[in-house]
């Protein structure tokens, strides 16, 4: 585990004014995450945890407080600024896989990868990635809608990877898989976060899940009601 | 660079899914390019019909009697130029050619064959002045005739042929056939008969001229002598109208050309349409890809590139129509104008050409308009907001 923070949160508040009235989803909320940490956001449905994965992975923006991601504000930057950091230093899984329909696995694997460098022919890199992650080449040229909930997830877990961020955000990345499919994307999480350093945010119901993760921060009413 | 092929190739791959979608707003520019460069080609050809049938001469100013019209009569339809006119006529014409005309219509016979013609007397001095000669010789004297190029060809006639002419049958013989020269708007010599003044005054027993034409050397110099002949005559009353056939010819190419401009317009009515349908194709694979849009966007995928997938979509459906387009008009043209016209050599002129271009160009254009917007909403689309559509 790293000493630098990567992920600092001071005085977070998030509301969000609804016709019957502001929702406060985050409340004077702080928090630090260290580089290479591997925490786990556990709550209560409506709890904010959501709102603060989506505010570390830089799809929304706080309406108080200043939250640094890689030591950038992210209130500072603009759009352009911010698709970039998502770009180059988060990688998200989400709990529905959201690939690209259009695209075969290998080019779902491919298209951060692009974006970033400019060039198509990649290949090499998004192939050992989707080694790494255990899919197999016989399905890297399949579309989604012909892989299993697993290898559609090993698929996010790829495309997440190929560009090498430094923050891996997880929203319920088992929530969608069975038990055993479940523990292997939980051990290749792990193993991400143990071997290659990367710092592992994930949101999840299942304290089971939970249990891989190094620090567990439990969220209620948009404050951390608890450590461990 | 590759990054615009990335996105490219993931417009294209949308509208194969969706390709009867698209094949159906891609036959809308279709139908609007073809309608617009097919009426392009026919306004157009149009235009070169018109100016091929109309004489080329534009260098002449013509004086007639003035004729007004009080309520629903008209009076001085018999008024003729006089001697006193003509001379004051000659006076402000300065050094330029003044040639008077007699100008009227009789019945004819050519053999059994009985028909009206125009009858034209000129003097034969001034003939050569006029007109041009394609057989035989010009009027020499005050016997013989000359003949119009189509009224010649259409009854077979022949230097020496023989011509009766009015009521009273007077026989005339042909002694030179003319150039055929088109609707003129001094004379139309094409299906007259060409006889000496001397002939017509005695067989018509008239004095003073239906017309005068003023043949003007230096085409810089017809507004002064136009406006000269008008000081002249028309100081105290208007006794003569004078008009110059350049500025008529040009009036009437302008009308024909807005003709051919409304046309065109009326193509770009379908046009239009197309547009609205490729407006509404494009809003529907927006508003079906808002959570694609959103998955895209939350990795890492800007604005500009977003709004950019998005243009390429109705820039192929646009490039795709208008391709078709353009070669179905080649042939809406061709179908057209020989309907229209009975002619088609004029879609090969370049500026019947031409109008496939542009129409195909209109096409692109339209395709592209009609996505900016639906490219526009697609990119300004919070990304959170779009991972949570449902």
């Amino acid at each position: 585990m790293g000493s630098q923070p990567v992920i600092v949160f001071t005085d977070v508040t998030k509301i969000y004014p609804l016709a019957a009235g502001d929702v406060v989803a985050l409340d004077h909320l702080s928090l630090e995450i260290q580089r290479g940490e591997f925490i786990a956001i556990m709550g209560p449905s409506g709890s904010g945890k959501s709102t603060l994965l989506n505010m570390i992975g830089c799809l929304d923006i706080p309406s108080s407080g200043d939250v640094i991601i890689d030591g950038k504000n992210i209130r500072t930057m603009t759009d352009d600024q911010l698709t970039e950091l998502r770009r180059d230093v988060l990688g998200f899984i989400f709990q529905q896989f959201n690939l690209i329909l259009l695209l075969n696995a290998l080019e779902n694997v491919q298209y951060p990868l692009i974006l970033k460098t400019g060039e198509t022919g990649c290949t090499e890199r998004c192939k050992e990635v989707l080694a790494a992650v255990g899919l197999t080449s016989d399905l890297w040229h399949h579309r989604p809608g012909q892989l299993s909930g697993g290898q559609q997830q090993r698929v996010a877990i790829a495309r997440a990877l190929v560009n090498d961020p430094e923050i891996m955000l997880c929203d319920e990345p088992t929530g969608n898989l069975d038990t055993k499919t479940g523990t292997a994307i939980m051990h290749l999480l792990t193993r991400l976060c143990r071997e290659q350093g990367k710092t592992i945010v994930m949101v999840t119901h299942d304290p089971r899940t939970a249990e891989y993760a190094d620090r567990v921060i439990m969220i209620e009413d948009g404050k951390i009601k608890e450590e461990a | 660079m590759s990054s615009h092929r990335l996105f490219f190739g993931l417009a294209v791959r949308n509208l194969q899914i969706h390709w009867l979608r698209s094949l159906l707003a891609a036959i809308g520019i279709i139908i609007g390019v073809v309608a617009i460069s097919s009426m392009g080609i026919l306004g157009n050809s149009l235009v070169l019909s018109v100016s091929d049938s109309l004489t080329d001469v534009g260098d002449s100013v013509v004086v007639t009697p003035h004729v007004s019209f009080q309520g629903m009569t008209s009076t001085g339809t018999d008024k003729r130029i006089t001697d006193r006119q003509l001379e004051q006529i000659r006076r402000a014409s300065g050094n330029n050619e003044v040639v008077p005309v007699y100008a009227g219509g009789d019945r004819i016979r050519i053999g059994r064959e009985i028909l009206a013609a125009s009858i034209y007397g000129v003097d034969p001095q001034d003939i050569p002045t006029l007109l041009n000669l394609e057989t035989g010789q010009f009027l020499r004297g005050a016997s013989g005739v000359m003949v119009g190029a189509k009224i010649a060809s259409e009854n077979n006639l022949a230097v020496g042929s023989r011509i009766l002419v009015g009521d009273e049958e007077a026989g005339v013989r042909v002694v030179g056939i003319l150039a055929e020269r088109g609707m003129g708007f001094d004379i139309s010599p094409d299906y007259a008969i060409i006889t000496s003044d001397q002939w017509y005054k005695d067989f018509y027993d008239v004095t003073g001229y239906d017309q005068v034409i003023v043949k003007v050397r230096n085409l810089k110099d017809i507004d002064q002598v136009k406006d000269s002949i008008d000081a002249q005559l028309n100081r105290r009353e208007t006794e003569v109208n004078v008009y110059d056939t350049k500025a008529i010819l040009e009036t009437i190419l302008e009308t024909f050309g807005r003709i051919s401009t409304f046309t065109m317009a009326i193509g770009g009515i379908s046009l239009i349409v197309a547009g609205v349908s490729i407006f509404n194709v494009m809003m529907m694979s927006v508003m079906e890809r808002y959570r694609e849009i959103g998955i895209l966007r939350s990795i890492g995928t800007k604005r500009a590139e977003v709004r950019s997938m998005f243009i390429y979509e109705s820039l192929i459906l646009g490039v795709s129509g208008s391709i078709i387009g353009g070669v179905l008009s080649f042939l809406g043209g061709y179908a057209a104008i020989a309907v229209m016209l009975q002619e088609t050599s004029y879609l090969f002129a370049f500026s019947s050409l031409i109008q496939i271009p542009y129409g195909m160009i209109f096409g692109v254009a339209t395709s592209i308009l009609s996505g900016l917007y639906p490219a526009w909403k697609a990119s300004d689309l919070r990304p959170i907001d779009a991972l949570r559509h449902e």
